[in-house]
């Protein structure tokens, strides 16, 4: 019995080990598909998150799209309004030289009269000195002839300027130093005597002076240097004038005209002289140039003008 | 000896007045006076003088420097300029018509007398 016992126990076994393994396969294989299960359900996560993200992807890459298609509309508009503003540039720029041409023209057209108008005031200047010539040589009366060479040189030294005016490329302003020597000449040869030879020294800087300042300025020179011709060599076989023109500090000219004469008179005053040469050389200084003079009499006369420069004043006065 | 007889050819004729007057007290015989290049060329023509006096810039279609040109070529008088101080490009074109004289107005006995007589004594010798 007991070996029958022990003969089946072994059987028992078996059958106890065969169950316990198949539970055991059961168990694992019930482990397993709850792992299966547990890593389905992460897959389905991972699609789901996966379907999702395509879903963002796809939705992201459309609003890419359209935001492309937004910036090309837009980079087109934009081309399109830059093209039309260029064109409307080119018009303008076209215009602008067409318009840049006429004010050129016009300009060119009003220098062209404006040197024609300075011409036509030295012609007619030059009418009045040749009727002053014809009546002078109708005049017997040497005082007479006097006053009238006296005032044909006064226009004479207008006209020069204007002269002067023409053949400058400004047309507003003369270069001074060329402008004395010429009047210098003229005055000369016309009251030039057989018996009296005259030096002139002129000394007169590279300035350019507007016809506001240059028509006075040359009626001064014409009156003082005259007045040497006339009155300051009686009796002498030759003469000594010299004009001066230079720049002083505090924006102003300084004209001086010195003759190695006889000198101003004993009792000369200018403020009373009745001379109308004096007089106006005072009033053309003072009141015209707005400067100072001052006569000087040691050996010869000299006379020393000193006047504002109007260009510089005139910027001045833009400037402020 | 006589003077030479003188053709003023200037469209200012008061201008032209006082030169005619200037001339003839020093003892010039002043032919005519004539305001254009066109009438210069008519008188010319009909009285020719010794001496033509031409302004550079003269009324009418022809100045003085085209009429000086046929005045000396076909002529043969010798012509002097009256010029104001001219600019470059007149004295060049009127340097080529080989004129026998410049004058600067306003004009000078001294400076008409020599002018006029170099001219005079220019052109003898030319025609020699």
């Amino acid at each position: 019995m007991e070996d029958e016992t022990r003969n089946r126990e072994p059987v028992l076994d078996q059958k106890e080990l065969a169950f316990q393994q198949s539970l055991k396969f059961a168990e694992d294989l019930a482990k397993v598909y709850q792992e299966e299960k547990a890593r389905r359900k992460v897959l389905e996560g991972v699609v789901e998150q996966l379907k999702h993200e395509i879903a963002a992807r796809r939705h992201a890459e459309q609003a890419l799209l359209e935001i492309h298609q937004d910036l090309e509309r837009r980079v087109e508009e934009r081309t399109r309004e830059l093209t039309e503003a260029n064109e409307r540039l080119q018009m303008e720029i076209g215009q602008r030289r067409c318009a840049e041409e006429r004010i050129n023209e016009s300009l060119k057209e009003k220098e062209a009269l404006l040197n024609e108008i300075h011409h036509r005031v030295k012609n007619n200047l030059q009418i009045v000195s040749s009727l002053l010539a014809l009546q002078m040589s109708r005049c017997e009366d040497e005082r007479i002839v006097g006053v009238l060479k006296d005032s044909q040189n006064r226009v004479r030294s207008m006209a020069l300027i204007h002269e002067q005016l023409y053949r400058s490329d400004d047309l507003s302003r003369i270069d001074f130093s060329q402008y004395v020597e010429a009047l210098a000449n003229e005055l000369v040869r016309s009251y030039s005597e057989a018996a009296l030879s005259i030096s002139i020294n002129v000394n007169v800087e590279k300035v350019f002076l507007d016809v506001k300042t240059a028509i006075p300025c040359s009626l001064i020179i014409n009156e003082l240097v005259s007045n040497c011709l006339k009155h300051a060599f009686p009796g002498r076989a030759e003469g000594m004038i010299a004009i001066e023109l230079r720049s002083v500090p505090g924006d102003r000219f300084a004209l001086v005209v010195t003759d190695d004469g006889q000198g101003l008179p004993e009792d000369f005053d200018p403020r009373t002289t009745s001379s109308l040469g004096v007089r106006l050389i005072t009033n053309l200084a003072q009141l015209q140039l707005h400067g100072s003079i001052e006569f000087e009499s040691e050996s010869g006369a000299r006379v020393t003008v000193v006047f504002p420069d109007s260009g510089k004043v005139e910027a001045q006065t833009i400037a402020c | 000896m006589l003077k030479p007889s003188i053709l003023i050819v200037e469209d200012e004729i008061v201008v032209a007045m006082e030169l005619e007057e200037k001339l003839s007290r020093m003892g010039y015989r002043v032919r005519g006076t004539v305001a254009s290049g066109e009438a210069a060329l008519d008188f010319v023509e009909t009285d020719p003088p010794d001496v033509v006096l031409m302004d550079i810039r003269l009324e009418g279609d022809m100045d003085g420097i085209q009429a000086a040109r046929v005045i000396l070529e076909h002529h043969n008088i010798p012509v002097i300029y009256l010029t104001a101080h001219a600019d470059e490009r007149t004295l060049e074109r009127a340097k080529l018509t080989e004129p026998f004289g410049y004058l600067v107005k306003p004009f000078s006995e001294t400076g008409l007398r020599t002018t006029i007589e170099v001219a005079v004594y220019k052109h003898g010798e030319t025609n020699r």
